[in-house]
């Protein structure tokens, strides 16, 4: 094999690893985000394809996921820019959920999906990263690109937007 | 309460989301490859067609030191005004504005993002050789000896002082790569130094900051500041990557460096693709509100342009006169391009496109 040749292989072997280990994380917060699975899929599969085509920036990132899951939550807000029209798909249906609870549970987490579903694009990707990813503030201010401050607010508008929708199960039975 | 709305977030979370589908990568390397050969061989097929073109403006040819004749691979139908920086943003496959100059993209050539724009100009890379994108529209190779490929994953790519006139790029001759600090201005170099390749390969050499005679490079194994004055060299870190660095701030991913704060340098960390104003005190990173460098100190929000993603779509670099340019919209593909104050965040309006090709670009920042 010639010098490009195996410096091809070793840039798709390194890719693949990557590919493997970020795939089921990056999906997951991207369906949270996205609200449905096709375009979750969508916008995790465009990142990963730029990321292999731009190989040599990610691979310079300390942490490569963190690099991936910004570019995912920007396609993803980029996405809600470009218009409903041309790659957003409204629905609610979440594929592959995983083992169902107690039945007050599951209802419980249907409301409260839907209420996350209605809240902006980026207050949802705040909710997503501080409650699902267990990111610290600081570390959701760098994954999108904002302050602190911003992480803080919006956080509290959010909460503030959920405990104030009525869910099936839940406050009033609690 | 809040405890209870957040603990049940956490739950529904996981009970949503919980298994993956398994998707195996070929698809995505597929699109990846295509995605990487339009990148790099649009170029590559331009740069042929663009020796023709300057073939035919009288002043094409010029004397290389080893009496070869070099064609300029960029030769512009116009002059650029480069009194208000560089102002050079683009849509992708479609244009590029230079200096007030529309281009078309296949009169660009080799002019990418891994070009560096100065105050004088471009300095960009065409088969392994530095050239200078003049005010004038012509091309001016900085180095005329006989140089090889560069290695391409990733680029040496080539990094302007603030002052806008030195700049740092390399080159690869004789099995070894040279890293050269010259003055445009003066047309003189101020320092080189070889770096030692492995077998001839010398993948993994990046210019990655050039501020106040320091350059900042990755070498094959290792990563380094070479003061060019004093002609030393400083190794560090290879895990701290050096995003920028101005006026003595560097801003860096990963761990800090001892060895860096032993030269007296203030580090910052920050995302890989972020910058820092002229001054050092800000980071330009994905928003209109440039956080400062120092703690307490109050951010520069600049006029216009998102802050937060839900205020629209926006794109930021550093230009060459250190102002900010932005290219924002709320309608997308509709984009207002703005040059912004670094220091009072006043924005000037410089022009406006509807992007065909993507997301906008700027010329010398991958962001």
């Amino acid at each position: 094999m010639d010098i490009l040749g195996r410096r091809r292989a070793e840039r798709d072997a390194e890719f693949v690893a990557l590919y493997d280990a970020a795939w089921p994380r990056l999906y997951r917060l991207a369906v949270a985000v996205a609200g449905d699975a096709a375009t979750a899929e969508d916008a995790v599969q465009e990142v990963l394809a730029r990321a292999y085509a731009t190989w040599p920036r990610v691979a310079e990132a300390r942490h490569p996921h963190a690099y991936l899951r910004r570019m995912v939550l920007h396609d993803l807000v980029d996405r809600r820019r470009r218009g409903p029209g041309l790659r957003e798909r409204a629905t609610s249906q979440v594929p592959d959920r995983g083992r169902p609870g107690h039945a007050d549970a599951v209802d419980l987490h249907t409301d409260l999906w839907a209420a996350v579903q209605s809240l902006p694009v980026g207050q949802r990707a705040v909710l997503v990263l501080r409650y699902y990813e267990d990111c610290s503030e600081a570390e959701a201010a760098v994954a999108l690109g904002v302050s602190v401050g911003t992480i803080k607010s919006q956080t509290s508008r959010a909460l503030a937007a959920l405990r104030g929708t009525r869910l099936r199960v839940g406050e009033e039975r609690a | 309460m809040s405890t209870d709305i957040e603990d049940r977030l956490v739950g529904m979370f996981e009970e949503r989301l919980g298994v993956a589908p398994l998707r195996g990568p070929d698809a995505v390397l597929e699109r990846g490859r295509a995605l990487r050969r339009r990148r790099q061989g649009r170029r590559a097929a331009v740069a042929g067609v663009l020796v023709v073109v300057a073939g035919f403006a009288g002043h094409a040819v010029l004397g290389a030191a080893d009496g070869r004749a070099l064609r300029q691979p960029v030769v512009l139908d116009g002059s650029l005004d480069l009194d208000g920086g560089l102002r050079a943003y683009g849509d992708p496959g479609v244009f590029v504005e230079l200096g007030g100059l529309r281009v078309a993209d296949d009169e660009l050539g080799s002019l990418d993002v891994e070009a560096a724009g100065t105050s004088l100009g471009v300095v960009y890379y065409d088969r392994g050789r530095p050239w200078l994108l003049q005010r004038d529209g012509g091309s001016q190779p900085l180095v005329t000896r006989s140089v090889d490929p560069l290695p391409t994953d990733p680029a040496p790519g080539a990094r302007t002082d603030r002052d806008g006139t030195t700049v740092a790029y390399a080159t690869v001759e004789d099995g070894g790569a040279v890293v050269e600090v010259r003055d445009l201005a003066a047309d003189e170099v101020l320092g080189s130094r070889e770096v030692a390749c492995r077998a001839g390969d010398c993948t993994g050499l990046v210019v990655d900051a050039l501020d106040d005679g320091l350059v900042f490079l990755r070498v094959p194994g290792g990563a380094g500041v070479w003061d060019v004055e004093r002609d030393t060299w400083t190794a560090f870190d290879p895990e701290t990557r050096i995003a920028d660095v101005r006026a003595g701030v560097v801003l860096h991913d990963g761990p800090a460096s001892p060895q860096l704060e032993g030269l007296g340098l203030r580090q910052v960390a920050g995302p890989i693709d972020g910058q820092l104003t002229f001054d050092g005190g800000h980071v330009v990173a994905w928003s209109s509100r440039l956080e400062p460098t120092t703690p307490g100190a109050e951010p520069v929000v600049l006029e216009h342009g998102p802050v937060t993603p839900e205020d629209g779509l926006g794109f930021w670099t550093v230009d060459t006169d250190g102002s900010v340019m932005l290219a924002w919209t709320r309608d997308y593909p509709h984009f207002v391009v703005e040059d912004c104050d670094p220091v009072t965040g006043v924005c000037e309006r410089v022009g406006r496109m509807t992007t065909r090709g993507g997301d906008p670009q700027f010329l010398g920042n991958d962001m």
